[in-house]
């Protein structure tokens, strides 16, 4: 009953409101900039006011890019709602990733394997089967995570220096 | 020490390193710690100029004791 008594200026002003209040201020202020005023003024018109109107070949074009800005303001809605629920959650949000190091050194009788943002260091060696044939066996080292890998790139440079 | 064994001593240094800068808050003790791995890292590849010093080498003989190392250290500075 309250809604069928609101004016027509409130009723067209309803899209508006379905952004959510705790972004309405960022949202609102950018779709002032960037959508047009036209849908909200021809729906506060009436009829005769209308027919009055200049053509629509007179009529300035309204901006292209009207739902683009809707779109735009309802996906940052949802990312400011994600944000909000990962802090409430107490998760850490990562700031950035860490880059990988480069492939160290080759060692004779060694290889590297790439895991994470580090490498994996294993021996290989090879020795015959029962068959008689050549079997690679490989050994876990160590593993050097990409910091370990720059700090020991820093000591040898330092050093040869 | 061959070539691969100083490389992975070195490699292990940096891990070290790594683990200091990470975990210890106090930035003397951090910066002792960096200061003790050159030294030692200065050992393993052989520049006799940068020798350990006195403190530096109490603990690589330590370490010699816990690994039951026999190679000669070289002489403090």
């Amino acid at each position: 009953m309250a809604a069928e008594e609101k004016p027509a200026e409130t009723l067209a002003e309803a899209p508006v409101s379905v952004v959510d209040s705790t972004v309405a201020k960022h949202s609102v202020s950018r779709r002032r900039d960037t959508a047009p005023k036209a849908p909200e003024t021809l729906l506060s018109q009436t009829p005769e006011t209308l027919v009055s109107q200049p053509s629509c070949d007179t009529m300035p074009a309204p901006p292209v890019d009207s739902t683009v800005a809707k779109v735009v303001s309802l996906a940052d809605v949802k990312r400011k709602k994600a944000v909000d629920s990962t802090v409430a959650k107490g998760k850490k949000r990562s700031v950035s990733k860490a880059e990988p190091a480069p492939k160290p050194k080759a060692l004779k009788g060694h290889e590297w394997r790439r895991q994470g943002t580090g490498w994996t260091l294993l021996r290989s060696w090879y020795e015959p089967d029962e068959t008689g044939a050549r079997v690679r066996r490989r050994e876990y080292v160590q593993h050097y995570s990409a910091t370990a890998l720059r700090l020991a790139g820093n000591i040898r440079k330092e050093l040869s220096a | 020490m061959n070539e691969v064994g100083k490389e992975i001593a070195i490699l292990s240094l940096g891990a070290i390193l790594a683990v200091a800068d990470e975990s210890i808050e106090d930035s003397k003790a951090r910066e002792q710690i960096e200061r003790h791995v050159k030294q030692v890292a200065a050992i393993i590849q052989g520049k006799p100029h940068n020798k350990p010093d006195a403190e530096t080498a109490v603990l690589i003989e330590k370490l010699r004791a816990i690994l039951g190392s026999s190679t000669p250290v070289p002489a403090a500075a």
